[in-house]
């Protein structure tokens, strides 16, 4: 990646897109401070990390710093309510786990909370992943591939979620393959290709893209539109 | 067969007796002390990993008898001492099974999947949890059936230690030292000659074992 600079202030809703490899997920990662860049600085909450750094020997984020993997990385040994509160009891807080079973109700899956997450399908997965890190209350939120694998209800209820985090001051940022989702869900839209912001702002540059690049992509995503 | 049995059904439950009292010291020892070095190489897997593996790698290249062997009459002969053959073999096979545990644990600590420690700090948990509510008993699943085997193999040697060994072994190598009379020489060359043909064995198969046990997690 090279020359990525990007300022997300609270309450904000950031959208990534952009093609397969062009580097959203490491974007995230180096956010989360859970991977190094080669040079540059990352402003964490009012901490300073310079990089190059050892990213474990910094100044812990998280779990103010939250993020839901692409590959959602729920513990395969434990049941999957377990993996949602697991981190909270360690934190010792009551309301944190009745906010806990709160999302879990209203994403509709706390009924299977019991079994493990190789005996739910890869939707109910990831709402598990994202009720884990929505329940850390954080203050700046990372979500990979936020609606990867799930249906339209769902979905819905996620945006409600998101916006209503983002009311209560939690910054957001979010990658998603659904353009529809980005347009009605995210305050700033990022378009990032092999390694580079090619073009940022809000919302509007979906529908006005200045960059070439950017015009072929959502040029692509109008066809499909059309076969549907 | 069955005469002898029977004649002989006292020295038999002697050594069975003697037996599992050698291998419960040999399975303690070895998962107490195996354990927590086999984690620590898998931490810290240039000042303590990289010891045991060679550790582990010079006592896997020794066959267990000869090794049994070496302790009892060279290591003594050379050394001066006199001990008991039942402790000799306590220290001879517990010393083999501490590293072979640690080296089970090594492997498996190194073979687990970053992903899951990775999500665990962005979850805020803290070192302590996240060893042992995450790494443990991820690598535990893989650890055990190595070591249960390796425990198997300590009861035949145990056995064999204490029903073959500890008397015949050490009449046939005074035999031997008593028409040679280098006991010394024998049992270093035996063991150097084992070595020699089992280290390049355990090359290749790192190799293998580097080639296809690569770590297969995304993050
Ligand atoms: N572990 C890795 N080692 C080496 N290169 C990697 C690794 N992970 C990703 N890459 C490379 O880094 C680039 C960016 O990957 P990244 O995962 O950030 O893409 P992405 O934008 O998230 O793609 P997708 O939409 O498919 O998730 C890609 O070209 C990829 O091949
Ligand atoms: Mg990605």
């Amino acid at each position: 990646m090279s020359d990525v600079s990007l300022d997300v202030r609270p309450g904000e809703v950031v959208g990534i897109i952009g093609p397969s490899g062009a580097g959203k997920s490491t974007l995230l990662r180096v956010i989360a401070g859970i991977e190094s860049a080669n040079s540059g600085q990352l402003n964490l909450c009012s901490h300073l990390y310079d990089f190059p750094c050892d990213p474990l020997r910094l100044h812990k984020p998280w779990p103010k710093t939250t993020l839901v993997f692409q590959s959602l990385c729920l513990w395969p040994h434990l049941s999957l309510r377990e993996n949602v509160l697991m981190p909270l009891r360690q934190q010792m807080d009551m309301s944190k786990i009745e906010r806990a079973e709160e999302y879990l109700e209203m994403f509709q899956i706390e009924k299977i909370g019991s079994r493990f997450p190789n005996q739910v399908s890869g939707g109910q997965r990831q709402l598990f992943a994202l009720c884990r890190a929505l329940s850390l209350d954080p203050d700046l939120l990372l979500l990979d591939e936020v609606t990867a694998s799930l249906d339209v209800e769902h979905i819905r209820t996620l945006r409600e979620v998101i916006t209503d985090r983002s009311k209560q001051g939690v910054a957001i940022v979010f990658v998603s393959h659904s353009l529809g989702f980005v347009r009605k869900t995210a305050n700033v839209v990022v378009f990032l290709d092999r390694g580079e912001i090619h073009e940022n702002g809000p919302v509007s540059i979906l529908s006005d893209p200045k960059t070439d690049r950017l015009k072929r992509f959502l040029f692509a995503a109008d066809e499909l539109n059309e076969i549907e | 067969m069955l005469k002898i049995l029977s004649e002989h059904a006292g020295e038999f439950a002697g050594g069975l007796r003697t037996t599992l009292v050698i291998c419960a010291w040999i399975w303690g020892l070895g998962i107490a002390l195996g354990t927590p070095l086999g984690v620590a190489a898998g931490r810290y897997r240039v000042l303590v990993g990289m010891p045991v593996r060679a550790i582990g790698l010079g006592l896997s290249g020794i066959p267990i008898i000869v090794w049994l062997f070496w302790l009892h009459y060279p290591a003594q002969y050379m050394l001066g001492i006199v001990v008991d053959p039942k402790l000799t073999a306590i220290v001879a096979l517990s010393t083999l099974n501490i590293f072979w545990v640690a080296d089970i644990w090594r492997r498996c600590y190194e073979d687990c999947p970053m992903q899951y420690q990775l999500v665990a700090k962005v979850s805020g948990l803290n070192p302590g949890t996240i060893a042992w509510r995450i790494t443990l008993p991820l690598v535990a699943r893989h650890a055990l059936p190595g070591i249960l085997i390796v425990q198997i193999n300590m009861l035949h040697a145990s056995l064999f230690a204490s029903f073959i060994s500890v008397d015949e072994l050490f009449r046939a190598a005074q035999r031997i030292n008593s028409q040679i009379y280098k006991p010394v020489e024998i049992y270093t060359a035996l063991a150097i000659f084992f070595l020699a043909v089992t280290i390049p064995v355990y090359l290749v198969a790192n190799q293998i074992q580097k080639r296809f046990g690569r770590d297969y997690s995304e993050t």
